[in-house]
This record gives structure tokens, sequence and C-alpha cells, in this order.
């Protein structure tokens, strides 16, 4: 059942493995064997099939996973958010040969339940609704994606991608519920407000705070 | 059957005594009197055909000493002239409002044709006009009996010009320029306003004093400003001209815009809201224009006097209010920074006239009562933005103190700050200073900005460190400032202004790069402790010394993640507990005169 998962998605699962199913923190030369163990046909060196390959076969997806919000990086060091749980979750199923949504589907909307309770409870989200948009900062933009000014860019993107989607998750389920429709306008208008202030931090240019090191 | 009455109308027959009755009403002082003769006499002057310019209405003022014969007297001199005819069609007449503009269509400074007869009658034992003008010369004036009348063989008496000035014993004056000639070619005449013998005057007479208190008397301020008036104390010249008192606005209230009076004011009495019209199709409303002065009048300061609303009619003033005077005021500290002029055509409406003999101040009467409650509103307004302006200023100045501080924290906390987060870190100690001179070339050192990378930093000259080769980032320590004062040193802004929301200590995301740090001044509790107790107290200092804390608390938290270690609560909890040991230690030993 594992070929019906993606290179990317393998790594994932490696990742999970070596965090005993929770967000521990995991070095990324820990992943590059984990992943070699679990799937030694996809993650070995070229032309050498019992040494693992370190390098952007595994390098890659973590990253891209990091700019879903599903991963966490920092000094090359590894750990799964909820977000990536969820669908470390998803890709289990798929890899036990089990229908996928059963699950899945709840655990989703559980780490999805959780973002909008956290929204729910913020200043700014009062504030807006109480219709003093004026008095909304820009602190509230970091606090609301749950994020601080030190928040690289990759790990910034996540965050906005984390939340964005499980909004779109819950409105989906809950397309009636008004509550919902109030995150989801306070979303637009965050997102409008502070335009600029996303484009800085997830433009490519260096900021001060940017990246950490990706050379591994 | 009713009986039918219509009665046959006779001129009124007045007792002289209500003259007295009047006047004494008027409770005359030399400085309120004098600005009546001044405006006859610029009246004179608006009466002229053709119409003369402002910087040529010459008035003097002349006061003569008591002699050892000759008793005081006071002189307002202009040069215009009256004839027979005018003496009797208008200054003869009491209480005739068109007295002043003697029928033409101009509007002049008299208004009820009774202050400067009164001032003469009531202050003075005697006193007289000697007014020249068509060659014919004419005294009237008042006896010691208060009754007035031509003098006698000086009525309409033809006489030559420089007789005239000789009779009205101005000829050696020390007259403004070209007068005397214009007298002399009968190009025109004078007016000499004598009054004799003052009330409550003593020799010498104290010209600076009543000159300086009559130029800021509502009646005179604005005809000194425009008009020349020369002061002569026993015929010397004293000032070519009294200016006006020129007050210094307050930066950021020099042109405050006039503010119009509504159509329709409410008046409040006894539960019961009317309202009082203020605009009509004769009558416009008017406006009211305020002013701050850069200091305060004060109560009894010299231009104490100048702290009022003067409220204006067609022409001058006809009333004037000291703010203290407004009952309505709330914001009383600040209002002593206000003065300024309504201009409310509407008293004026003969209908329901507003203005009182003596232009002092308004007759009471509802329409007044509602202005006055209405200017004071306006004034608290100003007031309420001084009061704001104040605040500010006053925050300006805490920030500067606090500025002061400020640096001292900063060069504190870079001093111990690398060899915190190392200890801290648990990693080698870094070389005290500057490691000193080594064999070869200077050691590395902790400049935040040191091109090379310098040696083993060391404990001295044996272990000084090399000059490496490599160039290599300098350790750069965070830059603390504070919100709506310090100069953003990324130029994004001139200051960053934080509100009360943000966080106690803020960062932008460029400033992260560039290690800054602001201290949000606006927070709550740092404005309440600016505000109770003062930038240079030491509740002020610890809140301040608090945020540098919690600024060292959260480099070092950085740089464990940094340093990738792990950041479990019991970690960040040890870490921070051992940073704040740390920093309180330090700063016991260095800041100790500052913090205790």
């Amino acid at each position: 059942m594992s070929s019906q998962l993606s290179m990317a998605q393998k790594v994932l699962l490696s990742l999970y493995r070596l965090s005993d199913g929770g967000r521990r923190k995991v070095r990324y030369e820990d992943i590059v064997v984990q992943a070699f163990r679990d799937y030694a046909s996809d993650f070995h060196l070229k032309g050498h099939p019992e040494f693992p390959d370190s390098g952007d076969i595994v390098h890659k997806p973590l990253y891209d996973y990091r700019k879903k919000g599903m991963v966490s990086a920092s000094n090359k060091m590894f750990s799964l958010t909820s977000h990536g749980l969820a669908e470390v979750q998803r890709l289990q199923a798929i890899e036990g040969g089990r229908p996928p949504s059963a699950r899945l589907g709840h655990r989703i909307e559980r780490g999805a339940q959780i973002e909008l309770e956290r929204i729910k409870h913020l200043e700014g989200f009062k504030l807006f609704l109480a219709n003093k948009q004026d008095e909304i900062i820009d602190s509230d933009l970091f606090e609301y994606l749950g994020v601080s000014v030190r928040t690289t860019r990759n790990d910034f993107i996540g965050r906005l991608e984390t939340v964005k989607s499980a909004l779109d998750e819950i409105s989906d389920a809950n397309p009636d519920d008004l509550s919902l429709v109030a995150v989801a306008r306070f979303h637009q208008f965050m997102v409008e407000r502070f335009a600029d202030m996303i484009r800085l931090k997830t433009s490519s240019a260096r900021s001060g705070n940017e990246e950490e090191t990706r050379g591994t | 059957m009713a009986l039918k009455v219509s009665i046959i109308e006779q001129p009124n027959v007045i007792d002289d005594h209500l003259l007295d009755i009047i006047g004494n009403e008027f409770k005359f002082n030399h400085e309120k009197g004098l600005p009546e003769w001044i405006k006859n006499s610029v009246d004179a002057y608006i009466r002229e055909e053709p119409a003369i310019p402002d910087d040529q209405q010459h008035i003097v003022l002349n006061f003569t000493d008591a002699g050892h014969t000759e008793p005081a007297s006071f002189e307002c001199i202009d040069f215009c002239g009256m004839t027979a005819d005018d003496i009797d069609k208008a200054l003869k007449r009491w209480g005739d409002p068109k007295a002043a503009s003697r029928g033409l269509k101009k509007r002049t400074y008299g208004g009820h044709g009774n202050g400067g007869k009164f001032y003469m009658r009531q202050m003075f034992e005697r006193s007289y006009f000697i007014t020249y003008r068509g060659g014919m010369l004419n005294v009237f004036g008042f006896s010691e009996n208060r009754r007035y009348g031509f003098a006698r063989g000086l009525q309409n008496r033809s006489c030559a010009p420089r007789e005239a000035l000789t009779l009205a014993e101005i000829g050696e004056l020390d007259l403004p320029e070209r007068t005397k000639d214009s007298i002399l070619t009968g190009g025109t005449g004078f007016t000499v306003v004598r009054g004799i013998r003052p009330d409550g005057v003593r020799s010498p007479i104290r010209v600076s004093r009543l000159c300086e208190k009559m130029k800021l008397h509502p009646q005179a301020r604005k005809i000194v400003q425009r008009k020349p008036i020369r002061v002569l104390h026993n015929g010397e010249l004293v000032w070519e001209r009294l200016v006006g008192e020129q007050i210094e606005l307050r930066p950021g209230f020099e042109s405050l815009p006039a503010i119009p009076i509504p159509r329709v004011l409410p008046y409040e009495e006894d539960g019961d809201v009317e309202e009082i019209e203020f605009a009509s199709k004769k009558f416009h409303a008017g406006d009211l224009s305020l002013m701050v002065a850069k200091e305060p009048f004060g109560r009894n300061s010299r231009v104490s006097e100048l702290n009022c609303i003067d409220i204006l009619g067609e022409i001058g003033v006809i009333a004037s209010y000291r703010i203290q005077e407004l009952v309505h005021i709330k914001q009383y500290a600040q209002a002593e920074f206000i003065f300024g002029e309504c201009f409310c055509p509407i008293l004026e409406d003969p209908k329901e006239d507003s203005v009182k003999n003596d232009r002092e101040k308004l007759i009471d009467n509802r329409r007044t009562r509602a202005l006055l409650r209405w200017i004071a509103e306006q004034v608290d307004e100003v007031g309420k933005k001084i009061e704001k302006e104040e605040a500010k200023e006053r925050t300006l100045q805490n920030l500067r103190l606090t500025d002061e501080f400020n640096k001292i924290l900063n060069t504190w906390k870079n001093q111990f700050m690398d060899r915190l987060l190392t200890q801290v870190l648990g990693g080698p100690e870094p070389g005290s200073g500057s490691g000193g001179t080594g064999i070869d070339g200077s050691g590395g050192g902790t400049s935040p900005s040191s091109r090379t990378k310098g040696g083993t930093g060391g404990e001295g000259a044996a272990k000084g460190g090399g000059a490496g080769d490599q160039p290599k980032k300098g350790t750069r320590h965070p830059v603390v400032l504070l919100s709506s004062y310090s100069p953003d040193p990324l130029g994004i802004t001139q200051t960053v202004d934080l509100s009360s929301r943000h966080n106690p200590v803020y960062q932008r995301p460029q400033d992260v790069g560039a290690g800054i740090y602001w201290i949000n001044t606006s927070r709550p509790l740092a404005a309440a402790i600016y505000r109770q107790h003062g930038a240079e107290s030491p509740r002020w200092r610890e809140y301040h010394f608090q945020r540098f804390v919690d600024i060292i608390i959260m480099e070092a938290l950085h740089a464990m993640e940094k340093k990738g270690m792990a950041l479990t609560f019991d970690s960040v909890e040890n870490k921070i507990n051992e940073v704040i040991k740390a920093v309180h230690d330090n700063a016991l030993e260095h800041l100790g005169q500052y913090l205790l």
C-alpha cells in the first residue's frame, strides 16, 4: 500500500515514527536514516542501495511541509505540528489500506475546532465583532496566526496556511454557522488590513529574521 | 359713557439730578474715561470727508501736573474740530445714539452719546471743549456746578488759526508733524477736550501707569492698535505712539478658526428650555474668535485685563468679560491662556438692545445669558485642547528624562549581556573585554561590529587575541528605544507610536534583524506611573528596568531556540530564573544608585 504514497508523504510518516507519535523534535540526520529504514528502495543513495540518501530527496519535502504548516523546523531539528499530525493520520490510513476519511475527518475537524476556539477568544476578534476595527493593531495579526515577529518566513506561511485551511474545513462542514461566518469575515479583514505586513513576512527577501540556514 | 382721552405730547422735562444718578452709575475711573474721549476723537475723524487714513488720525493726550497756582489737567486733542452747530445738534444732547454719527451713514464708536460727556462732568472740577473749525472758535463745557454751556464770548468767535492755537494753549506743544501746519494753513481744525482738577489724581501724574492701564481697557485696545496716539506730560513728549499689547500666541494654536454662533441657542431656566434667536433677517449670527496666549495671563499680572472676551458690536467693543466672569467655565486653569472676541450684531437690535450705557457688561437678559453660556462652552472646548497639549508636553518631558535613564540601561545591558547569555546557554565564557594586546596585533573584542574574528578573548595580555583576518559579524547587542520619543533608526517612520494595546515591549518585523526593541510608553500602567509619579520616580525606573529584564529574557530564550536547545516548560522556567537572578545581581551592583 505504501506505493500509493508519494516520496514526500513517506518522509512525513518517517518523521512521525521518530516523534513517538507526538511533536517531539527530531534531527534531520535521524529522519534520513529512518526514511531509509522504512522505505529503503526509495531513499538509498544513487548507485549504492546499502546507503541512505541525505540530499534533497528528504530535505525538500520537509521544507514543503513546513510551508503548509505541517512541520516546524529550527536548527535542522524538525517536528510535526497539529496540522501535520492530522495529515499523518490520513496517510497512515492510506498506507494501511483503509479508507482515509473515517478517522481522519474527526481528527482534522478537532484540530480546526481548536483553531476556531482560539480565534474566538482573541481580543482582536472581539474588537472586530464590536465594530472597533480601528483599534485592531499589527500585534493582533501575529496573535491571530499564533506567531511572533520573529517567526521565520516559512513558518509564517505555514501558519497562515493552517489557519486558512482550518477555516475552510469548518466552513465546509457548517456553512450556516453564523459564528463561522464572522470568523471568516475577520480572516478576510485581517488579511486585507495587514496585507503589507503579510507581504513583508512572506517575501523571499531577507528581513533580518529570515530562515535559518538551509544547508544541511 | 367712557371718557375719551388723547394726550397732547410735550417734550420731557428732566431734572439735572437724573444726570447725577446716571453719572454715578458710570463709576468712572480715568483709565475708563480717557478711552471715551479717544473714541470721540476717532469718531470725529470718521465723520470727515474725504476719509482720513488710520495712520493720519492723530490724537494727542497731554497730562499737566498741578503747579503752585494751576491745578492738574488732562487733555485729549484731535485735529478735526467742531462747529457751534455740531455742538447744538449733537454734543448738547444726552443719550442720543445718533449723536456720534451726526446722521451720517457711517459706523462710529460713540454708542449712547454719553460716555465722554459724563467723564467730563463727573470726574473733573471743570471741563470744556475748545474746538476750532472753519475759522470759528467755540468753547463749550461744564461749570463747577456741572451744568453745561458755551463760554462767555467764546461761541462762534471768528479768529485766525494761530490765535486759535494760542487761545487753546496748544501752539507750543510737541504736536505730531504737519498737524500744526495744517491748522495754520486752514487745512484742518482741532478740538481740545480739557478736564481740570481730575478726581483722585495726585501730582505728579503717573502718566506711564495711567496709559498702560488705559491701553489695556477694552474700549481703547483696538483703537490703540490702529490709531496714532501721542502722549505728552507737561507738554513734553513721553510716547510718540502708544503701542498696543502684543500677546505672543501659544505654538500650535496660532490660527484657531472662528466659531460661528448658532442661529439659535438654548436658554434654560427652572428646567424650561427656550430657544433664543441669534440671527434674523436684519442680523446675521456672527462668530467667536478665540486665541491662546503662550503664557497664562494670571489674575494680577499687568496684562491680566486681556484674559477676557470682548463682545463686539457694529463698531468697537460693546462689553467685555474677564474669563473668570464667565461663570459656566469649567477649564479654569487652561482658560487663563485664552482671550478673544465675539461679534454678535443682534445684541444691538433696538427692539431688545443688550448694550449698557457704559459698555462694560451686557444688559442681563435671556439672550445675553444664553450667549455667555455658549461662549463659556467654547472656551472650555479650547481649554480641553490646551489640557491635551499640556499632557503631551508633560509626557514629552517625562520621555526626555526617561531617555537619559534608557541610555544608562542600554550601556549597562551591553556590558554584561554577552557573558550572561553565554553563561545561561552553557557555553564557554568569552574573554573579558578586548582581550589585551597579543604579540601580533590587537585582540578580538566585544565590539558589536568588529570586522575580524578575534582571538580567544582570553584573560589578558598573554592570551590576547591575534589580528585575525577572517571577516566575522560581531555580536550585536539589542538596542532598546522608547516609543513616541526615540527616532526610528530604520527610518521607516519618525518614531514608533504605539497604542495602549500594544505589548509593553514591542518589535516590528523589521526590528528583529536590527535587534531593536521598543518600550511601549503608552501602556496603561506606564502612563499611570508617569502621570502619578513622574519619570524620575523610583517607581518609573523600576518599571523601566523590568522591561529591560523582559528583553534580556526574550533574547535568552531566542538564543536557546537558535541553539537548538529543548524548550520544554522545565527548561524555560529554569532559564528564566537563571537570567533573572543574574540580571538582578548585576543591577544591584551597577544600577543601585538609580533603582534604590
